[in-house]
């Protein structure tokens, strides 16, 4: 930070006689001086108080929520329930399968796009003719349209008239059923999430290749290292601290997964791909369940806060030097 | 040849090979996506997929005909755009703030605003919206939206404004200006193209957005991802409409995002290598 808020009231101090200056010279310039010395809490006032209405406000209303048995309806009084709706949640197995569907999603989507962003960081690195367009079409998935683009996946991962199957036929492997089958649907869903988010993971750790001195390199290659611990004992390393950053930035939007979920399979087949995230929404918003829902949905909060604390703490870790 | 060389070469053309593989599957869908809004009907089902088709735009006229696409594509507009002047006007002071004062707290705050799972908001955001009778109006779309573009106006320009020097606005003080004048004058004008690029980002996210809008809208108020989303339930699938209507999303914040490309990753990054 270059200016702390230390060296600020000095400078305040040292710039006194322009503040009396403008206290003399301009009509409502008492004003602006009182504006001036409260700056560091007005300026993010409006935000917090709109963090207020639309979090605040909201996270104290789905606590309430969630120890009542809520109807939709206005009209009817909501009945208390006390930690029912929790109860009732941990002891459903249906939670469970979630949860540990949840898991597996996020292991395969992040550690797929983890080894697949480490190749392509690895292969964009060096220069080539058309590395411009190559970086292109790596923007590209991050910035289209999610649910228009699950839907072109749904339309290629068709078991029949499907691109991806006609692709595999054309190498001799045998058709797939893709999102339509209960065994291959994580998978399927991976592959998509990996297709939208690689990217990031490649452009992230080319970040970090970038700042691994050639001169390093090319001294140890003199001195007869292989490629291979190159690899491991330099570049791996040196790029670790963005790894390991792009590895955090990717679990929790990971475990919070919605949009192609929703649209290729709803949950299905057979709630094989229903996420927390998903079972969540669908009690509330399918089924009406409104304080079992909300109990879910703090539960969630919850297991991504305590994530995000463990992977706070080992990010912190990493780029502590 | 020598031994070496003929390495190098194989080396070089397998290189090119994976880039081309790997650009190929990111390409994929949209190429997918585009030939598919062109082929008339009779192609569409062909297996094996046909490349070779008489290119046609009825896709795109069936649209904006059997579905009022315009009012989506309208209802899209307004309101990822207040979302983000709105999200930017609360936004840019705090980044301002948190640039100047280093108000750890705040940058604490938003990045547990950035962690927290929509869905648990979207049952109070529902049953409010109720209360105050607002379902299926503008207002909870543009309020709830405030929740990602505030934090990527904070986040991405608190960068930008630490990259303008004390000094320049230390000399406006001297001169007279008060803080807020220097920084509206000075600090606000040096920092446009990363208010741009922030702008184009969160508008993306804004116009992308999909849960809050199947939640919170009806109607009268449907965005395009709704709408589109809609082509898939209905009885029969339109593949061809659909490809279309997919096409029209994605092509605006596609050419948007070209331009900012340069910042994508540092907004998406944003306040995590801190």
């Amino acid at each position: 930070m270059s200016a702390s808020r230390q060296d600020l009231p000095a400078i305040a101090e040292s710039g006194g006689i322009s503040r009396n200056r403008i206290q003399r010279g301009r009509p409502g310039a008492a004003w602006t001086a009182v504006l001036d010395r409260r700056l560091h809490w007005l300026f993010p006032l409006p935000t917090l108080l709109t963090f207020l209405l639309i979090l605040g406000f909201p996270i104290l209303y789905v606590l309430l929520v969630s120890l009542h048995d809520w109807p939709i309806s206005p009209t009817i009084p909501a009945h208390f329930l006390g930690l029912g709706n929790y109860v009732a949640a941990l002891a459903n197995p249906r939670f469970w399968t979630s949860f540990w569907i949840t898991a597996y999603f996020t292991s395969l989507a992040v550690g797929g796009e983890l080894v697949f962003g480490f190749a392509i960081a690895l292969l964009i690195q060096r220069e080539f003719w058309g590395r411009g367009l190559v970086r292109v079409a790596l923007i590209m998935p991050m910035a289209a349209t999610p649910v228009a683009m699950s839907l072109i996946w749904n339309m290629m991962m068709e078991p029949t008239i499907g691109m991806l199957n006609y692709l595999l036929s054309l190498v001799g492997a045998p058709p797939l059923l893709w999102a339509s089958d209960p065994g291959s649907v994580i998978p399927a869903l991976a592959l998509i999430d990996a297709w939208f988010w690689t990217p990031f993971m490649a452009l992230i750790i080319a970040a970090g290749l970038q700042t691994v001195p050639d001169e390093i390199l090319e001294s140890a290659r003199l001195d007869g290292a292989t490629p291979l611990s190159l690899f491991r004992f330099i570049t791996l390393p040196l790029v670790r601290p963005h790894v390991v950053m792009a590895l955090i930035l990717r679990v929790i939007p990971a475990l919070k997964t919605f949009d192609h979920i929703f649209v290729i399979t709803g949950g299905g087949p057979m709630r094989a791909s229903e996420t927390l995230n998903l079972y969540t929404f669908l009690e509330g918003f399918e089924f009406f369940h409104m304080g079992y829902s909300s109990a879910l949905a703090v539960m969630l909060t919850l297991i991504i806060l305590v994530v995000s604390a463990f992977l706070a703490r080992l990010r912190a870790r990493e780029w502590s030097y | 040849m020598k031994p070496g060389r003929l390495k190098r070469w194989i080396h070089l053309i397998l290189h090119r090979l994976a880039v081309l593989l790997v650009t190929a599957f990111f390409l994929l869908p949209f190429f997918i996506m585009i030939t598919n809004a062109l082929k008339p009907e009779l192609y569409i089902n062909a297996s094996p997929p046909v490349f070779i088709f008489p290119p046609t735009f009825r896709h795109f006229a069936e649209v904006f005909r059997r579905y009022p696409f315009l009012s989506y594509m309208l209802n899209s507009a307004v309101i990822s755009c207040t979302a983000t002047l709105l999200g930017f006007l609360i936004g840019i002071p705090a980044a301002y703030a948190i640039a100047r004062y280093a108000l750890r707290r705040l940058v604490t705050l938003i990045l547990v605003v950035r962690m927290i799972p929509y869905v648990s908001l979207l049952i109070p955001w529902y049953l409010m919206a109720q209360r105050a009778e607002m379902v299926d109006t503008y207002a909870p779309m543009v309020l709830t939206h405030l929740v990602f573009t505030i934090p990527y106006a904070a986040m991405i320009l608190v960068g930008f404004f630490e990259d303008i020097p004390v000094a320049l606005e230390e000399a406006a003080w001297i001169d007279g200006c008060s803080r807020v004048e220097a920084f509206v004058r000075i600090a606000l004008p040096l920092t446009v193209p990363g208010i741009v690029a922030a702008g184009i980002i969160a508008f993306t996210y804004s116009w992308n957005n999909f849960l809050f809008a199947l939640v919170l809208t009806g109607a009268n108020t449907k965005t395009l991802p709704v709408a589109v989303y809609g082509f898939l339930t209905s009885d029969q699938v339109d593949w061809g409409g659909l490809s279309a209507a997919a096409t029209l999303i994605t092509a605006p914040v596609l050419v948007f995002v070209f331009f900012a490309q340069r910042y994508l990753i540092r907004g998406l990054v944003a306040g995590a290598v801190k």
